[in-house]
């Protein structure tokens, strides 16, 4: 008996160490078409002659289980009537439902989630603790919040839940900023504009109006609004840094970044500085994005940062940061130093390089082939239709990029399969598992286009353990929480973070890749709640997802379909 | 394209034949024959020897210092002619070796302001006034080149490189006419790599990356060691995104044409970028050296030494740079980085406030 443990121990260490070195080469992601999911909803970016900036910018899309019956489903937004648009037709948002056999069913209607407005993004989360996923739709125009009614409908209570706002809003992020048990939610801004502002970009040599830099348009104060538990929701920047600090908000994430156990904000802003803001609790909020060196380009310029990340990249245990820049800026790696500081490692790991033409928006740290190491997945495509038409070597579809994680990361886009060899008006990009074998599959939204859903068919026999995460006295969807499990006498950790990506949502559950690992020690998940209470579960089995509700010792599983 | 430099060959060759004549004492003759046959640093190491009995020979201690240039060895070569100009005051063609030297060894103002402190007739020829000129190109200021090149204009119709350098100079002043009536007569002469680097130039102009680099290539081909073809090729690979090649090609234009200030700048920012820090401080402190006052340069200076952790000289450097214009933006975000990484949080946020007040309102659309 004694024996037969330490040789599986001894196994495990050895495959650990296997997993850790080998090229996996086993990055497979396949094009699902409409024919065979479905999805036949194609967005429509309300392109004019007079290029206004919206147009440009959208859309987002969501993988949610809308109606909680363990499949993800799928969300997308679209346009709609705004001051510069008066559709000949109705525009309506998409929400798809899951049918458990690789194909959905557009219920949009029967669920009331049409939306009405010019949509730019979605923030998915379970705001009122009930249980059931609601959908925050930003928008040019008036944001919508859709309150899910677990009967497979949802409500429109923006206004009556205080969020009412008519701006331009585009990506959101839910978290618990002060660790009361519900989730707040910060909503980017980006500039002031307005239906008189179109047309006034042009003549880029072609004599036609071209989508205007957004350093032409004066930046906006995003907001944080605080979760009142009955519902409602209250403005909580006010007389804080979050309001002072002017931005053009495009991508947001929350993660604790110095590890005080509140969750910060990183934003990622078009043509002016990134901010960080520090979340101190009770003392409020600090921007330190200039002394992180997270706000400018290692020369000192600020970039048009569009979409955002935040994990343990290199499994040091300390949360990394990603920005997706326009074409000819690069995209940033930010590495934590852990002394309040980031490095930018774009350069060293390839990321600069093989980016340098790209601009980036949708983006995930994922571990693709469930080979242990946190890979890196990017959407692409440049906001200005005719660029290819003025600019050397930059077009307007440009191909998705994936970075197989590892000491040393490394583009594999060239042997991820067919969709990576194709060009895309990428801009939202969502990541879950909607075919419930543990491989996180991708959704991404293209401007004026059909979405483009991948089916990953990576690491194939790799072991994974999939978590569900339910909170009760911390916020019900966890987010926040830090997961850790040990194998192999080696412990690894990561944080279920806020928003992420671009105006986009991802499957809210949480994956463990394990490679050819068979058997995990424990896995532990550190709730985020005000005293970080722990819950520990031994041996766990894998291959499956597990609902793991805080403080209830015993795991509920769910059997893989 | 700039043909000053055979000229030079002949005025060494003139000294070299001077000291011969001078001298009939074997230890010269000795010497003279192993620079002839290009044994340049046995011949450095016997005009010293001569020197050692006799430092008054002007002409030894001359052809030591064109032994020396040849070399590549320019600082100690400036030295051997300003030293022997002391023995032989005014001697044109010392004064032409030591104007010479200046020029490739980057010291480009010192080698204008020996020229210009040249007798008006003396500055009249041809290369005179093309070594002048290509100095002041270097230097950015081409509207100096066009005044002196202007008035050759009509007997140096046949020569590439006065045409090239002229007309360039004018399309770069906006005389675009001008310019293009000289690179004509370039372009009537066939297929020379001048011709090429101008259609390079026009397709650049005309945002044609790839027909500019397939022009600049071409120059290349042509003539290899064609001074700014790498540099333009270079630069035009920048534009296409092609750093790895951009790279290649400015340490090449380097290792013919050390003086060409973008090559230096632009390999220091990409080896910068790579963090490849040493290199890039080289590379940036030869730009600096080629055009002291360019304010790129030590701002880029200043980002290596903060990336390579040198953070105080990094301070100093962006302290310098803001003294002078204070309204760069981007030496002031380095430089609140700088004092926050020294743990100078109350200068680094006199800094950020700074930064604040100068933003100002975004500009107003078009």
């Amino acid at each position: 008996m004694r024996i037969a443990s330490c040789l599986v121990a001894a196994t495990a260490v050895l495959a650990v160490l296997l997993t850790g070195q080998q090229d996996s080469g086993k990055f497979q992601f396949v094009e699902v078409s409409p024919a065979d999911s479905g999805i036949h909803w194609i967005h429509d970016n309300a392109r004019s002659d007079s290029r206004f900036l919206p147009e440009s910018l959208g859309p987002g899309c969501a993988f949610l289980d809308y109606d909680g019956d363990g499949w993800q489903d799928v969300f997308l937004v679209n346009s709609g009537p705004s001051d510069f648009y008066r559709p000949s037709q109705k525009r309506r948002n998409a929400l798809y439902r899951n049918q458990g056999d690789g194909t959905f069913l557009d219920v949009t209607e029967a669920a009331g989630v049409e939306g009405g407005t010019f949509g730019m993004g979605v923030a998915v989360a379970d705001y009122d603790n009930d249980g059931d996923p609601d959908l925050l739709v930003t928008a040019y125009g008036a944001l919508k919040l859709f309150q899910n009614q677990g009967d497979g409908t949802f409500r429109e209570v923006a206004r009556r839940a205080g969020l009412a706002w008519t701006g331009w809003t585009t990506s959101a992020a839910w978290f618990d900023a002060d660790l009361d048990g519900d989730l707040d939610v910060y909503i980017g801004s980006f500039v002031k504009f307005d239906a008189s502002m179109g047309g006034i970009c042009g003549k880029n040599g072609l004599g036609l109006h071209f989508y205007c830099i957004p350093s032409l348009f004066e930046p906006t104060a995003s907001r944080l609004y605080r979760n009142n538990g009955d519902g409602t929701f209250s403005r909580a920047d006010r007389g804080t840094a979050i309001a002072e600090a002017l931005g053009k908000a495009l991508g947001v994430v929350a993660d604790d970044v110095d590890g005080n156990g509140y969750m910060d904000l990183f934003i990622a802003n078009d043509t002016v500085q990134n901010f960080l803001f520090l979340n101190h609790g009770p003392d409020g909020w600090e921007e330190v994005g200039l002394w992180a060196e997270v706000a400018f380009s290692a020369d000192g310029r600020a970039r048009s940062g569009m979409g955002v990340d935040a994990a343990d990249w290199n499994g040091d245990g300390k949360s990394d940061l990603f920005v997706a820049n326009v074409d000819g800026e690069m995209f940033s790696l930010y590495q934590n130093r852990g002394d309040g500081t980031f490095l930018d490692v774009a350069f060293p790991t390839g990321i600069a390089e093989a980016t340098r033409l790209l601009s980036g928006w949708g983006l995930r740290f994922a571990d693709f082939d469930l080979d242990g190491a946190v890979d890196l997945i990017l959407a692409n495509g440049h906001p200005d239709d005719m660029i290819e038409r003025h600019r050397p070597r930059v077009t307007y579809r440009e191909p998705l990029l994936l970075f197989a994680g590892g000491s040393s990361p490394r583009n594999v886009s060239g042997q991820a399969g067919g969709p990576f060899q194709e060009r895309w008006p990428a801009r939202g990009l969502a990541v879950g598992d909607y075919d419930n074998n543990g491989r996180l599959d991708v959704l991404v939204g293209n401007n004026g286009e059909a979405p483009l859903v991948l089916r990953n068919r990576s690491g194939a026999g790799n072991h994974w353990l999939g978590l569900e995460l339910v909170g009760v006295r911390s916020n019900r969807d966890a987010i926040g929480a830090k997961v850790s499990w040990r194998v192999g006498g080696k412990t690894r950790s990561l944080r279920k973070v806020g928003g992420g990506s671009y105006l986009s949502s991802h499957d809210p559950r949480i994956i463990i890749g394990l490679g050819a690992v068979t058997s995990l020690d424990w896995v532990e998940i550190e709730w985020p709640n005000r005293e970080r209470t722990r819950q520990r579960i031994e041996k766990p089995a894998l291959n499956r997802y597990i609902k793991v509700i805080e403080s209830v010792p015993q795991p509920v599983a769910r059997p893989v379909p | 394209m700039r043909i000053h430099w055979r000229f030079v060959v002949l005025w060494l060759a003139c000294c070299l034949v001077a000291t011969l004549i001078a001298s009939a004492q074997p230890a010269v003759e000795s010497a003279y024959r192993l620079h002839q046959q290009g044994r340049l640093a046995e011949a450095v190491t016997a005009y010293r020897q001569v020197l050692a009995a006799d430092p008054s020979l002007f002409d030894v201690r001359t052809n030591l210092g064109a032994a020396l240039a040849a070399l590549g060895r320019y600082d100690e070569a400036i030295a051997e002619y300003r030293a022997a100009l002391t023995r032989a005051p005014g001697h044109l063609g010392i004064r032409r070796n030591l104007a010479l030297a200046y020029a490739k060894s980057a010291r480009l103002q010192e080698a204008i302001s020996e020229i210009e402190s040249w007798p008006e007739e003396q500055r009249r020829s041809l290369d005179v006034a093309l070594l002048l000129a290509d100095c002041y190109f270097r230097l950015g200021k081409e509207a100096r080149t066009v005044a002196i090149l202007s008035p050759h204009e009509g007997t140096a119709a046949d020569h590439p490189g006065f045409l090239y350098l002229l007309g360039t100079a004018r399309i770069r002043t906006g005389d675009a006419s001008g310019g293009q009536r000289l690179v004509d007569r370039i372009l009537r002469q066939g297929d020379s790599a001048e011709a090429q680097m101008i259609m390079g130039s026009a397709h650049v102009m005309g945002g044609e990356f790839d027909r500019a680099a397939a022009a600049f290539r071409r120059a290349i081909e042509i003539n290899p060691t064609l001074p700014l073809a790498h540099s333009h090729l270079g630069k035009t690979l920048l534009e296409l995104g092609d750093h790895n090649e951009a790279l290649r090609h400015f340490e090449l234009e380097i290792e013919t044409n050390p003086t060409d200030f973008d090559a230096q700048l632009l390999s220091g920012v990409i080896l910068r970028e790579r963090q490849q820090w040493k290199a890039a401080l080289a590379a940036l402190e030869h730009a600096r050296k080629i055009r002291p006052t360019a304010m790129e340069v030590p701002y880029q200076i200043a980002l290596a030494l903060l990336g390579a952790g040198m953070t105080a000289e990094a301070c100093r450097e962006l302290e310098q740079l803001l003294d002078a214009a204070p309204g760069f933006r981007e030496a002031r975000v380095s430089l609140a980085t700088a004092y926050a990484r020294l743990g100078q949080r109350e200068k680094a946020a006199e800094q950020q406030a700074l930064l604040r007040s100068r933003s100002g309102n975004p500009a107003k659309p078009q």
